[in-house]
């Protein structure tokens, strides 16, 4: 990144966090209309600095990781894929997988803001699922904190010296839930409960969404696990273009 | 070779895993449960906090429609053509990739050295 780029994405930032304190901010994704417009527009300011930092961050790629792209479209297309398929859950409802996970791992975080930004763009669009207004909020559960989440517990298992793919699987299993959670907190923080306030309320919508997300995590985890070895055996020069063979140097 | 047929083993496994993993709360609650979305779910909560919400705004597209939602079939449909996009292309690549493998091997095998030839590219 370019002294210019950091530069614009700090600049950006500053921007954005006035805007946060003054809005007051104290799911699946959160359906059309079920979020106060305070909420909608301080989730979307939130998200504005890393969606500069993915646009800087793939545009990096593809000027100096051309080869590369083929992977990034990959793992676009299995956040679509992923994001469509709502499989039950041991709560007795359904809810789906992210796939922002995988694409953190291999690409950084920021990079993932930018495909799950598209992916929430289309299902709000087309599908009423999630919704335009709640966009923002949804952007930064799946597409940010998700991916953020997971490349940090990658690294930090790495540093551990867990196995690859055991690490693989964890980050993808949390990034996963975390989304989910983070859900939860923005839900939260909408609809505090009038007894017992934002920590009762949270309780509640924890139980809606992490405990029906549990499974779906493992299988997020495994899924990546199986992507990860299959790019491992036929995508081996791109995944070294992009570092991700060599575990933790880059 | 037997490493790969390890990896193959462990995919196998993990994709049946994944399978079972679905499959197991539908065998032991399809009786009892509705199997809604989680969202609906959190919608329905929402409601009980505060009995007086309404949502404030509906996507453009479910407008189209008389009773404000968009059709079962329709739905199924959109969510259908969404993953046959993502899988299609992303089975296309994985296509390719393999083909990849496979050709280098060979060229290999025919004592072509492609690091060399791709050098000289």
């Amino acid at each position: 990144m370019t002294q210019k780029q950091k530069r614009l994405i700090a600049l950006v930032t500053g921007l954005c966090i006035p805007f946060l304190l003054v809005s007051g901010v104290s799911a699946m994704h959160i359906m059309e209309g079920y979020l106060a417009p305070k909420y909608c527009v301080a989730w979307g300011v939130a998200c504005i600095p890393f969606l500069v930092a993915g646009f800087i961050s793939i545009k990096k790629l593809s000027l100096e990781h051309r080869k590369a792209l083929i992977l990034l479209a990959m793992v676009g297309a299995y956040t679509f894929v992923i994001s469509a398929l709502k499989v039950p859950s041991v709560t007795g409802s359904c809810s789906h997988a992210t796939g922002t996970p995988l694409g953190a791992l291999l690409f950084g975080p920021s990079a993932m803001s930018i495909i799950g930004l598209i992916v929430l763009l289309f299902q709000a669009l087309l599908l009423a699922h999630g919704g335009i207004t709640t966009l923002g909020a949804n952007t930064f559960s799946m597409a940010i904190a998700g991916p953020f989440i997971a490349f940090g517990v990658y690294k930090l298992s790495l540093l551990l010296k867990v196995p690859k793919h055991i690490a693989v699987f964890l980050a993808c299993f949390l990034g996963d839930l975390g989304t989910y959670c983070i859900t939860s907190v923005q839900l939260a923080m909408a609809y505090p409960s009038e007894v017992g306030g934002f920590s009762a309320s949270l309780a509640e919508f924890l139980s809606v969404f992490a405990v029906t997300q549990v499974p779906l995590a493992v299988i997020e985890g495994l899924l990546s696990v199986v992507i990860v070895m299959a790019l491992e055996a036929h995508a081996k020069t791109e995944l070294t273009e992009i570092g991700f063979m060599g575990g933790l140097a880059k | 070779m037997s490493k790969t047929n390890k990896n193959r083993t462990v995919i196998i496994v993990l994709l049946l895993l994944c399978v079972a993993i679905a499959v197991i709360p539908v065998i032991t609650l399809g009786q009892t449960a509705a199997f809604g979305g989680s969202d609906d779910a959190a919608g329905d909560l929402i409601t009980s906090i505060d009995e007086t919400y309404t949502p404030w705004f509906s996507a453009p597209f479910e407008r189209i429609f008389a009773d404000g939602e968009i059709p079962g079939e329709i739905e199924s449909l959109l969510f259908c053509l969404q993953a046959a996009l993502g899988s299609g292309l992303f089975f296309f690549i994985l296509g390719r990739l393999t083909m990849r493998t496979k050709m280098r091997k060979a060229l290999v095998e025919n004592g072509i050295d492609i690091e060399k030839a791709e050098s000289v590219k």
